[in-house]
C-alpha cells in the first residue's frame, strides 16, 4: 500500500518541478554542452567549392577544387535546399559571396512532375519564388527573401552587397495574352536585393521573360536577356534603374519570337554582350559603347542552341557551349570565328547548360542536365589537351555551376 | 506511519535544478511549446516514442525513438535535426519563430530526444510522399474503422460528431465531403480526401495537417478509410 502510494506521488513531484511549457521554464541541469550538433561542416573551403544547382531534385551538388587531380574526385555532398522538405521547389542558379562565406540559392517553383491532385498541378510557376541565403560552412539556410514567380537567373555584384534575380515568367506572357492584356502586363521584373539583409531594394520591370543578367565589367549595368528578342540594359548607377530594351536583328515579337535571348556573357575586358538565343541559335553581339546590336560580328554557325558561356581572362576567347551537339565551341572574340571545338558527348552531356572556368584557367566545368529523368552530369576539360578528364554524376536536371572561393 | 511521511516529504521536496531531459520528455507532450493561441499539436500528436509501433496507433511521423543521430530526416531533405524539428515546429504547430538551439526549451527537447536514442548509428529513415493523386481501391470498412481511430480520431474525434477532437479546425468526418462536389466539380470527393491524407497542408491544399507518407499509411488502409467513411 505505501508503495503504491509512493509510486503515485513521484510522478506528480516531478511534475510540479519540472512544469509544462506554459509555465516559466524550471532552473534545468544539462548533461549535454554542445545540443543539436551540425554533422554536415564540409572541409575547409581551401581554394574554391564547385556548386551546382539540381533543380529537379532540391540539391546542390558540392564538389572540392582542390583535390580535383585525385583519382577518386566526385561530389564532396550533394545537400537538400529549400524551404519545404515535402514539396520540391527547384532550386535554380546560385551566386557566391566574393569572401566564400556565403552562396545564393533561386527557387524556381518550376519542376515537371513536382505532384498534382484536387487542387491543381505542382511545380508550373504559378506560385512566388525565393532567392535563399546559405552559410558556405554547414549549408544552412541563414536567410531568404520572396520575389516573383519563376526566378530565373542570380547574380551577385563584386562587392557581395547586392544581388541580381531575373523572372523567366512565360506563363505571365501566356496569361496576359489570354485576357486580352496589353503588352507592356507581359514584362517580369528585375529583383534587386540587399545580399546581407536578404531583403528587396527594388523591383525593376525589365521585358517579357527575362532570363539571363550579367554585369558591365563596371558594374553599371546589368544586361538581361528577354525571350522577346531583346536585351534590356537597366542601368545600376541612376536612381529609378532606368531600362533600355534592344531588339536583337530581324526580331520578331513576343508572342512569336524569332530568336528567343536566354543566355549572354560579357566579355570582362571590352564589356562586349554575347547574347545566345534558344531558338535560332544565334549568338548575338551587342557592342556597349553604341549599344546596338553588330550582325557581323554575331555567330550563326552554332548547330544547336547556346547556352551560358564564360570567357577566358584575357577576353580572347569566349567558350560557348550548345545543346543538340552538345560541345563547346572556343570563339575567337576578336574575329568571331569558331577556332575550335571541344566535344561534351562522348563522354556522355546530354543537354549542356553553362560552363564555367577553374580560377586557373586550365579546365573548363561544363554542367549538362542530363534527360531531366535521371542525373546529368559535370565534366572537367583539360583545356592543354582539350580532353575530357573527369565526369561526375550529379543530381537531376543540374542547371548551372559555380565556384565559390574567397575572391582575392 | 513511515510511508506517509515519506510521502510527504516527497511533495514537499524544493525543486532543485530539474534534468533537461525530463523537462524536455514533458514538452514533447505539451501543445504550448508553441505560443501560437491556434495550435493544438504536440510532438506526440504525430510521433510515437516506441522501438515498435504502438497497437493502435498510426502516427503521420516516424517513431522519434532513435531519431537523434539520423544522417537526415524528411526523407533526406532535412540533414540537421533541429531543422527538421522547427518545420514541424512552423509548418504544423503554428510557431512563428524558430527555436533556436540555444532556448532552454529546445535545448531540454534534443535531451528527451538523445535519452530516446540509444542507437548512435542509427539510419535515416525512408519517406515516401505520393506526389501525384490517384484513387485508391476502396477496402474493408472494418479494418477501416480500426484505422480511423488509429490515425484520425485523436485530431478529427468521432465520425458525424467531431466529438473529442483535437480543435474546431479539425474538419468533421466524413460530412466534410458534402461540400467537395461544389469545391471541385467533377472530382469524387474520395480523391479529394485522398489528397488531404496524402498532401496535408501542401500542394496548395492548406490548413495545417501533416501528410502521411506511404511509410505512415499504405493505399491499402487508405482504401479501408474511404470504405468506413463512405466515400
Amino acid at each position: 500500500m505505501r508503495r503504491h502510494l509512493l509510486a503515485l506521488l513521484a510522478p506528480l513531484a516531478l511534475g510540479a518541478c519540472t512544469g509544462t511549457a506554459g509555465d516559466k521554464v524550471p532552473e534545468l541541469d544539462y548533461s549535454i554542452d554542445q545540443p543539436w550538433p551540425s554533422r554536415q561542416e564540409l572541409p575547409p573551403l581551401g581554394g574554391g567549392r564547385i556548386v551546382i544547382t539540381n533543380s529537379y531534385d532540391d540539391t546542390v551538388s558540392l564538389l572540392d577544387l582542390d583535390s580535383m587531380g585525385s583519382p577518386t574526385w566526385g561530389e564532396l555532398a550533394r545537400v537538400p535546399v529549400g524551404l519545404s522538405p515535402v514539396e520540391l521547389e527547384g532550386p535554380h542558379h546560385a551566386a557566391f559571396s566574393p569572401r566564400g562565406d556565403f552562396y545564393y540559392v533561386g527557387l524556381s517553383y518550376s519542376v515537371a512532375g513536382a505532384g498534382s491532385g484536387p487542387h491543381g498541378t505542382h511545380g508550373t510557376g504559378t506560385q512566388d519564388g525565393y532567392a535563399l541565403k546559405l552559410d558556405a560552412r554547414d549549408n544552412r539556410l541563414v536567410g531568404s527573401v520572396r520575389v516573383d514567380r519563376n526566378p530565373g537567373d542570380l547574380i551577385i555584384t563584386s562587392d557581395g552587397r547586392t544581388l541580381l534575380q531575373t523572372h523567366f515568367d512565360i506563363k505571365k506572357i501566356e496569361e496576359v495574352t489570354k485576357r486580352g492584356g496589353l503588352p507592356e502586363e507581359m514584362d517580369a521584373r528585375l529583383a534587386i536585393l540587399d545580399a546581407e539583409t536578404m531583403t528587396r531594394r527594388a523591383m525593376v520591370r525589365v521585358c517579357p521573360a527575362p532570363h539571363a543578367v550579367r554585369l558591365s565589367p563596371d558594374e553599371t549595368r546589368a544586361y538581361v536577356a528577354c525571350l522577346s528578342d531583346e536585351v534590356a540594359v537597366v542601368r545600376l548607377d541612376q536612381e529609378g534603374y532606368p531600362v533600355t530594351r534592344i531588339k536583337v536583328p530581324n526580331a520578331g515579337s513576343t508572342l512569336s519570337p524569332r530568336h528567343e535571348p536566354y543566355a549572354l556573357t560579357v566579355s570582362p575586358t571590352d564589356g562586349t554582350v554575347w547574347v545566345a538565343s534558344l531558338k535560332s541559335r544565334v549568338l548575338h553581339y551587342l557592342d556597349p559603347v553604341s549599344l546596338t546590336m553588330k550582325p557581323e560580328r554575331s555567330v550563326y554557325t552554332l548547330a544547336g542552341s547556346p547556352m551560358f558561356g564564360t570567357f577566358s581572362a584575357d577576353g580572347r576567347t569566349l567558350y560557348q557551349p550548345y545543346q543538340r551537339l552538345d560541345s563547346v565551341a572556343l570563339i575567337d572574340t576578336a574575329t568571331s570565328q569558331v577556332k575550335g571545338e571541344l566535344a561534351l558527348s562522348p563522354s556522355g552531356c546530354i543537354n549542356v547548360h553553362q560552363v564555367e572556368l577553374t580560377p586557373d584557367g586550365q579546365h573548363l566545368l561544363a554542367v549538362c542536365e542530363g534527360d531531366h529523368v535521371g542525373p546529368g552530369s559535370l565534366h572537367v576539360v583539360e583545356l592543354a589537351t582539350s580532353s575530357v578528364v573527369k565526369t561526375v554524376t550529379l543530381g537531376l536536371f543540374p542547371d548551372s555551376v559555380g565556384i565559390l572561393r574567397r575572391k582575392p | 506511519m513511515r510511508g506517509w511521511a515519506c510521502a510527504a516529504a516527497l511533495l514537499a521536496v524544493d525543486c532543485g535544478p530539474v534534468p533537461a531531459a525530463d523537462y524536455g520528455a514533458e514538452l514533447f507532450k505539451d501543445s504550448t511549446l508553441s505560443e501560437s493561441q491556434y495550435n493544438t499539436f504536440s510532438c506526440a500528436t504525430c510521433h510515437a516514442t516506441t522501438a515498435s509501433p504502438e497497437p493502435g496507433k498510426l502516427y503521420a511521423g516516424h517513431s522519434l525513438y532513435n531519431s537523434a543521430f539520423r544522417p537526415s530526416y524528411w526523407g533526406g531533405s532535412e540533414t540537421r535535426l533541429l531543422d527538421a524539428v522547427n518545420f514541424c515546429y512552423t509548418a504544423f504547430m503554428r510557431g512563428v519563430t524558430p527555436l533556436t538551439p540555444e532556448d532552454p526549451r529546445s535545448r531540454a527537447l534534443y535531451e528527451y530526444l538523445v535519452r530516446i536514442s540509444p542507437d548512435t548509428q542509427a539510419p535515416a529513415l525512408p519517406l515516401t510522399l505520393v506526389k501525384d493523386i490517384t484513387d485508391v481501391p476502396r477496402g474493408n470498412a472494418e479494418r477501416g474503422a480500426d484505422v480511423y481511430r488509429a490515425a484520425c480520431q485523436d485530431c478529427h474525434g468521432e465520425v458525424h460528431t467531431g466529438k473529442g477532437r483535437k480543435t474546431e479546425l479539425a474538419s468533421i468526418l466524413p460530412e466534410v465531403a458534402q461540400d467537395y462536389g461544389d469545391l471541385f466539380p467533377g472530382v469524387s470527393p474520395g480523391v479529394v480526401v485522398i489528397e488531404k491524407v496524402r498532401h496535408g497542408r501542401f500542394f496548395g491544399v492548406g490548413g495545417n495537417m501533416p501528410p502521411y507518407s506511404r511509410e505512415a499509411l499504405s493505399d491499402q488502409d487508405l482504401g479501408a478509410l474511404l470504405a468506413y467513411l463512405g466515400l
